[in-house]
């Protein structure tokens, strides 16, 4: 308030400044302890500035926090910040510890969106849900604002007396009974702070845990080379990747690169393309993009493994040591049944082909010895060294996560521990089953919890510590081929909080260095090179070395395969993950890319067993009502809605983790003071014990229905529908099989609908200038919903609840269609991104009574809001059905003085829309617009590729290109007349300025079926 | 049931050259006055607990529409069970009906009296009145439908400080245009033809405040022959204006879908179908009230049987006009090779929503053909029960048209299924509470017959059958 020469006061103790008043006011508002007096809930707008400008002023000079340092406002303007105008940072963020790059969009001192940092090899410019999700999380109104001293409010000083105090007996006893659990930190810095920790605290012991790790992969190396190490795929120079339950599209830390690299690879128009296999129980983005996929439970997996390594020593003499013969393999078995033997074949053949241009890769779900076996191939491929290299392995060194919590636990009831700092983490949710980590807990004397929110671990800890989101402090972090990144914070706490290193250095005591020195020391740079490290959020050293590690001779590999009973997978949340995101309402509300799902977690099941479990179909009025399934493992049940999933492995039941959260906040659950929330969902933990992805379990349909929401009906629906959907999709999402396909052949795919001539009613507006476009490459797009966050950040798009979503008003302005098409037990899946086509002859404009929809002069289809009085007829006359309209307030929460800061998360470029009114996708219209205002003062014509919307920005296999159509040179327009392209609905006269790129399949020839794209479908569409 | 004026319809001897008198009874025009105004009259001297009864219920049920009404303000339209893809529910589904039923009041009124259909003189009056209200009705819901209802006014062209106009491509504007001015030409029409009437009244009057009232209102009637002959050419220039009304009124409405390029909208057949569509359910919604009001009041001589016979066959007409329509829609959707038209009525007819068409389909084509038979005509309680199941297969059928279209249109991925909120039922049911609140209001105020016109005709028909009687 210093700048404020009015002081407001509330009573003659405030003005006074009292010692007693203070005193109160920390008991009643422990987060204001530290803050001037006279504001009330969180940050004001104007201290908010205040303290925004300081830190962004010394944000590239110098450290945050644990060198005290004063924030003071700006009294003069730097150089290079305007008011309105943003200015990028790049930072870092981390997950499992593994680092992403990303640079921060900031207006007037607030970071309102998240991108890729192009630095960063992995991201390349692109990011995946969880990054573009990450501002809704740091303006999550429900993360911890102060700390807890047995779940009561308190603050720091307090927390300080007492550690202060008992740290020092502690270091007196070097440490003994003193215990840590963190999540894995993929931060170098935070690993020195740790080992510096730990140097004066020698006996005391650190913990790591995450529930879905990817131990199985370091068990694998170190099966096969006798030490840990990192594989790393270069799938631009492979030709076939055959993915074993894989992840390498979904969630392997490297996805976006992989996703980048294989649609670089899988391009049809140059000489040869890729080709992709899957072998999966639960379909995945891997099985999305695969050429053949083979849904297989995942205990059968490693059956097909020996399978296809049996036909490469039969038909190509590439016989492993230890392999098993083709006879010998179970018999009668789904793994080696006649279809799998034709893929296994063919897979042997292509991989045969293709020495040192394919790549084997396995999920984290399969087992060690099946990681140690893919090893042991890639090598015999010849593909090590070239679709396949290795680096160190940070983690190489750590027992598994399954062993660490065991490890504590025995620890603890021992009587080992008592002193226990957790480190993030939630273990008292996702701990394994058959490990009591809740009732361990309860009998360490001292607990100290510090995370961004006040979880489930924290109700049961002594003390609960805020962390400083990532955004609010110095980090870095490592990069899963080793890029060390550097993130710099670009706002002060919001709520006065501690980073890891923070937290670590008031234990290690002495005069730590600032923040941003020690990880220039750990980055080893200075000066200058530090100075562009921060700038480009990448120091300019590897940190993981390349290596080529030995082989051990290969063991015997004889699986048997999964047993008579029902099988049960496990596997992280598409959307909340491990359950860490179950508070971010965009993620919940975020359709599941497979099954549409939103604001649930579900069994699924295949068709065929939904036969045997003698559970129906839903259709009609009810087809949202689900069925319930009790799911066993080891004597623990747990119920759950039912979702049929074409191409789910019969006798598989998938569940996925993250659900049932009750202390994530009033999104996805809470059970502590104040207003009670349901769990969003189910929580599986309880059924999973150690280590454990795939159980044995049994299941019995339940009596009752569930509702669940989706955005698009169930695939399986009454066969009017169901037929109508056959008939269409083929002329919705055109493809091809890479045989059929002519590249010479221009406009192939837009003459696949005939229809005659098409006049317009009146005479056609005509464009001068720009002409913007947008071009999808469906043979790219994986469907992995980046582009449907993204948008959401950039466009200021509301949730709106689940109810809402079952009556169909979500709000998206992206949305990624899914179709199936061939055989329901083994379906091929096409995904298809829509949002505003922006047509030039756009039929809503026609039949808006209030002209509130118009046309401006470079071709968008603009929506006023203004002027919109909400008719819907729009709606109803777009034969996408992308506008979307406010049925109810959606924006009525932000009146909550406790919600006020999520405004802060708002794009200021971009209007909030109220009630009645109708929205759509503008192109990211601000974007063109602070383009086009640059280039005018510039003087210069627009560069192509400078304007980027949010979803083309985000998409990681790159399949959005956004650009000027007027321009022949341009990107999009290249793009526009490439062979594939094609606009859908044209025969409409709409004259669409998205165009669609036709998905080409690359069939292996002995398995070719016919693409669902034939002559006698196409010609049907639309005459 | 049937009273002594039915029965000796009924009983009267095959003999097709003989029609039934219009007014039976051996009616004089000061019984026709008794009769008439007796109704509103009798509420006066002997207060009708059963229409209190009725009144009070009407009443209530206007009042929880102004409520929902309200709430519906105050929250947002997302109250209904309106979603993507169906943007148009329940809302839309109740304009077309009452619309529809709008529609009997103006063809019978304008049309048949420039085709001096004398049969019409009984039920004219009441079908104007029925309109008027059921436009009420309409009207409401275009209004509270749209998103922002407190800037609903911009769909009128008023000037304005921001120069501009509604978009006068939209059918919703053209809607605005044409449901005001059947609104207003329906409701001058009636005022026009009540003048002599509430003279009537005026002169009946035994209260001061009523001799007031209806002496306001009948703006000096005398029955001089000056007012008879103005008084005549204006009722004819007005019919001549509201009978294009009655065609161009739901032909607009229908552009509304028929404009529109959703699959199952688009098409040509509309204006026709829609036209008759709302023909045969006004005439419905006529025998609906009017089968009851005739009996409470005794008026069977005057609403005789032959009149309800006559609306009927009106009934079986227009009725296997809109079945023919359904078949032609069902036809052209396989004969134009357009996979999306034709996916949308196999999906109208088999898919989620086949319970929808086929009441529609049993309602309004099956139950009218009944009526070739002359014993169901006759049977007045059939005819009344089969009216109530054509008011129910409109609804019906602007339901089919309305949602089973938009729920699957051209994209699988946005498809969707409509399902109704309790508001969406409360607001269907206040509409027919503001329906009843005014129609018995009318009951109880105003001469529900025609009577000026029913002495015209009483005059012919004596003076024919005096003729008759000079010829033997």
């Amino acid at each position: 308030m210093q700048s404020n020469p009015k002081k407001h006061w509330r009573s003659l103790a405030e003005l006074d400044g009292s010692p007693e008043f203070k005193d109160l006011v920390a008991k009643e508002f422990p987060g204001l302890a530290d803050q001037d007096i006279g504001e009330m809930d969180g940050v004001t707008r104007r201290r908010f500035l205040q303290v925004m400008g300081a830190s962004m002023a010394l944000a590239g000079a110098t450290s945050c926090r644990w060198e005290a340092e004063e924030i003071l406002p700006l009294t003069s303007r730097p150089e290079n910040r305007v008011p309105g105008k943003a200015l990028h940072y790049a930072s870092a963020l981390q997950r499992s510890g593994h680092g992403v790059g990303v640079t921060l969009t900031s207006y007037d001192g607030r970071p309102i969106k998240v991108e890729g940092n192009p630095n960063d090899p992995i991201s390349g410019g692109s990011t995946d849900v969880f990054a573009q999700a990450e501002i809704l999380s740091f303006y999550d109104p429900d993360r911890s604002r102060t700390p807890l001293q047995g779940g009561v409010a308190t603050d720091f000083a307090a927390f300080d007396a007492f550690w202060d105090a008992h740290i020092k007996g502690l270091k007196g006893t070097k440490g003994a009974g003193m215990a840590f659990l963190a999540e894995p930190s993929g931060s170098p810095t935070d690993s020195f702070l740790q080992t510096q920790a730990l140097k004066s605290l020698k006996s005391a012991r650190w913990f790591e845990y995450e529930p879905v790790s990817r131990d199985n992969e370091l068990e694998g190396a170190r099966l096969a080379f006798g030490d840990a190490y990192r594989t790393q795929y270069n799938l631009a120079a492979a030709k076939v990747v055959v993915s074993f339950d894989g992840d390498l599209f979904t969630s392997h830390p490297a996805q976006l690169k992989h996703n980048r690299d294989w649609a670089a690879a899988r391009q049809p128009n140059a000489e040869s393309m890729g080709r992709m296999y899957t072998v999966e129980s639960r379909f995945t983005t891997d099985g999305g993009m695969a050429d053949h996929r083979v849904p297989m439970r995942s205990g059968d997996v490693p059956v097909f493994l020996a399978l296809v390594e049996a036909f490469l020593a039969e038909d190509h003499s590439l016989a492993l040591d230890g392999g098993v013969d083709r006879a010998d393999l179970p018999k009668a078995h789904a793994a080696t049944d006649a279809a799998a033997q034709k893929v296994a074949k063919a897979i042997a053949k292509d991989l045969a082909n293709n020495s040192g241009r394919s790549v084997l890769a396995a999920g984290p779900n399969q087992s060690a010895e099946v990681h140690a076996r893919i090893h042991h191939l890639n090598a015999k491929l010849g593909n090590v060294g070239r679709t396949v290299t290795y680096t160190e392995e940070p983690a190489a060194k750590r027992p598994t996560h399954a062993q660490a919590m065991r490890d504590l636990v025995a620890a603890i009831s021992a009587g080992e521990v008592n002193t226990l700092v957790i480190i993030e983490g939630n273990a008292a949710y996702d701990a394994p089953a058959d490990v009591d980590f809740k009732a361990a807990l309860a009998k360490v004397e001292h607990t100290v919890h510090l995370s961004l929110y006040a979880n489930e671990t924290s109700a049961l800890c002594g003390w609960h510590l805020p962390r400083a989101h990532a955004f609010e402090a110095w980090g870095d972090a490592m990069a899963w081929d080793g890029t060390h990144l550097i993130g710099q914070p670009t706002i002060a706490p919001l709520w006065g909080a501690r980073s890891f290193g923070e937290f670590m250095a008031t234990m290690i005591g002495g005069n730590m260095p600032a923040a941003d020195k020690m990880i220039a020391k750990v980055a080893r740079v200075t000066g200058k090179d530090w100075r562009k490290a921060v700038h480009d959020g990448v120091a300019p050293k590897s940190l993981l070395k390349a290596k080529t590690p030995a082989l051990k001779a290969p063991s015997s590999f004889r699986p048997v395969g999964a047993g008579d009973a029902m099988e049960i997978t496990f596997s992280a949340d598409t959307k909340v993950l491990d359950g860490r995101f179950a508070n971010s309402a965009w993620l919940q509300e975020l359709p599941d890319f497979m099954t549409k799902l939103t604001w649930d977690n579900v069994a699924m099941i295949a068709p065929a067993t939904a036969k045997k479990l003698g559970i129906e179909i839903p259709v009609g009025s009810t087809a949202n009502e689900a069925s319930l399934l009790s799911v066993t493992v080891d004597g623990k049940s747990a119920t759950l809605p039912v979702y049929i999933m074409p191409g789910q492995a019969k006798d598989s039941i998938a569940l996925a983790f993250g659900y049932g959260r009750t202390r994530a906040g009033v999104i996805g659950g809470w059970d502590g003071e104040g207003d009670q929330v349901d769990p969003v969902g189910v929580d599986v933990y309880p059924l999973r014990k150690a280590g454990v992805f795939v159980a044995a379990g049994s299941v019995k349909p339940t009596p009752g229905k569930y509702p669940l929401a989706m955005t698009q009906e169930h695939h399986l629906m009454d066969p009017i529908g169901m037929a109508g959907v056959a008939e269409r999709t083929g002329v919705l999402l055109r493809e091809e099989n890479l045989e059929e396909f002519d590249p010479k052949a221009n406009d192939h795919f837009r003459h696949a609908v005939h229809h005659p001539k098409l006049e317009s009613l009146w005479e056609e507006k005509s464009y001068e200038g720009n002409a913007w476009g947008l071009s999808i490459d469906l043979g790219a797009c994986n469907g992995c919903n980046a582009c449907v966050v993204a948008c959401q950040a950039e466009n200021n798009i509301p949730t709106v609840g689940k109810t809402q979503v079952i009556h169909g008003r979500e709000m998206h302005w992206m949305r990624i269609d899914r179709y199936f098409a061939g055989d329901m037990d083994a379906p091929e899946m096409g995904a298809q991104p829509v949002n505003c086509q922006q047509c030039e002859m756009a039929p809503c404009e026609q039949v808006c009574p209030v002209a509130a929809t118009t046309h401006s002069d470079d071709g968008l289809n603009d929506m006023v809001y203004n002027r919109c009085v909400g008719t819907r007829y729009c709606a109803n006359n777009c034969p996408f059905k992308v506008r979307r309209f406010n049925y109810l307030n959606f924006h009525k929460e932000f009146k909550d003085p406790h919600n006020e800061v999520a405004k802060l998360g708002f794009n200021p470029e971009v209007t909030v829309r109220s009630r009645g009114v109708m929205e759509k996708c503008t192109y990211c219209v601000q974007r063109i617009n602070e383009k086009k205002i640059e280039a005018k003062n510039a003087g210069r014509p627009i560069a192509d590729g400078s304007i980027v919307t949010a979803c083309a920005q985000a998409c990681p296999p790159q399949a959005i290109v956004f650009g000027d159509k007027a321009d022949p040179t341009s990107a999009v327009s290249k793009l526009h007349n490439n062979p594939r392209a094609y606009e859908m609905l044209a025969e409409l006269n709409l004259k669409p300025r998205n165009s669609f790129l036709a998905k080409i399949r690359n069939p292996h020839p002995d398995l070719a079926m016919a693409a669902p794209t034939d002559e006698t479908t196409s010609h049907e569409g639309g005459h | 049931m049937s009273s002594q004026y039915d029965l000796q319809i009924i009983q009267a001897p095959e003999d097709p050259t003989v029609r039934p008198d219009l007014v039976m009874g051996g009616a004089t025009f000061a019984s026709i006055d008794d009769a008439v105004a007796g109704v509103a009259e009798g509420f006066l001297e002997k207060p009708s607990l059963v229409w209190y009864a009725m009144f009070g219920g009407a009443l209530s049920i206007l009042a929880m529409l102004g409520a929902v009404v309200a709430y519906l303000l105050w929250t947002g339209v997302g109250v209904w069970g309106n979603q993507s893809p169906v943007f148009w529910g329940w809302p839309i589904v109740n304009f077309v009906f009452w619309v529809g039923i709008a529609h009997a009041g103006t063809l019978i009124s304008a049309i048949l009296f420039l085709l001096k259909q004398d049969w019409r003189t009984g039920i004219n009056r009441f079908a104007e009145a029925m309109t008027i209200f059921a436009v009420a009705c309409a009207g409401l819901f275009p209004a509270i439908h749209v998103g922002r209802i407190w800037l609903v006014y911009w769909l009128f062209p008023i000037p304005n400080q921001m120069s501009m106009w509604p978009n006068f491509r939209s059918p919703l504007l053209w809607d605005v245009f044409a449901v005001s001015t059947y609104a207003t030409i329906s409701l001058l029409f009636w005022y026009m033809g009540l003048i002599p009437d509430l003279a009537t009244f005026r002169d009946r009057s035994t209260s001061k405040l009523r001799k007031v009232l209806y002496g306001l209102f009948s703006i000096g009637w005398t029955g001089s022959s000056r007012h008879w002959h103005r008084y005549e050419k204006a009722y004819l220039i007005l019919a001549g204006l509201a009978t294009p009304l009655v065609l161009s009124v739901h032909t607009v409405v229908s552009f509304d879908f028929a404009v529109a390029q959703l699959p199952g909208w688009h098409s040509t057949i509309f204006p026709p179908y829609f036209v008759a569509g709302a023909i045969f359910s006004g005439f419905a919604m006529v025998l609906t009230l009017m089968i009851p009001v005739r009996s409470i009041f005794g008026l069977q001589h005057i609403v005789t049987l032959r009149h309800l016979d006559v609306m009927t066959k009106i009934i079986l007409a227009t009725g296997s006009m809109v079945g023919y329509a359904y078949a032609m829609e069902f036809f052209i959707a396989w004969y134009s090779g357009n996979p999306y038209e034709r996916f949308v009525f196999e999906n109208r007819a088999f898919g989620p929503y086949w319970w929808a068409y086929w009441t529609m389909v049993s309602c309004n084509v099956i139950s009218p053909q009944l009526f070739w038979f002359k014993k169901i005509r006759q049977n007045i309680v059939l005819v009344w029960v089969i009216s109530i199941f054509v008011n129910i297969g409109m609804w019906f059928e602007r339901f089919v048209i309305t949602c089973t279209s938009l729920s699957r249109d051209f994209l699988p991925g946005s498809w969707g299924y409509f399902k109704p909120t309790a508001f969406d039922f409360l607001t269907l049911l206040g509409s027919f509470g503001l329906f009843f609140t005014l129609f018995l209001l009318f009951i109880r105020f105003l001469p529900i017959i025609a009577i000026s016109e029913i002495k015209g005709i009483l005059q012919k028909q004596n003076h024919n059958k005096a003729s008759q009687g000079g010829h033997h």
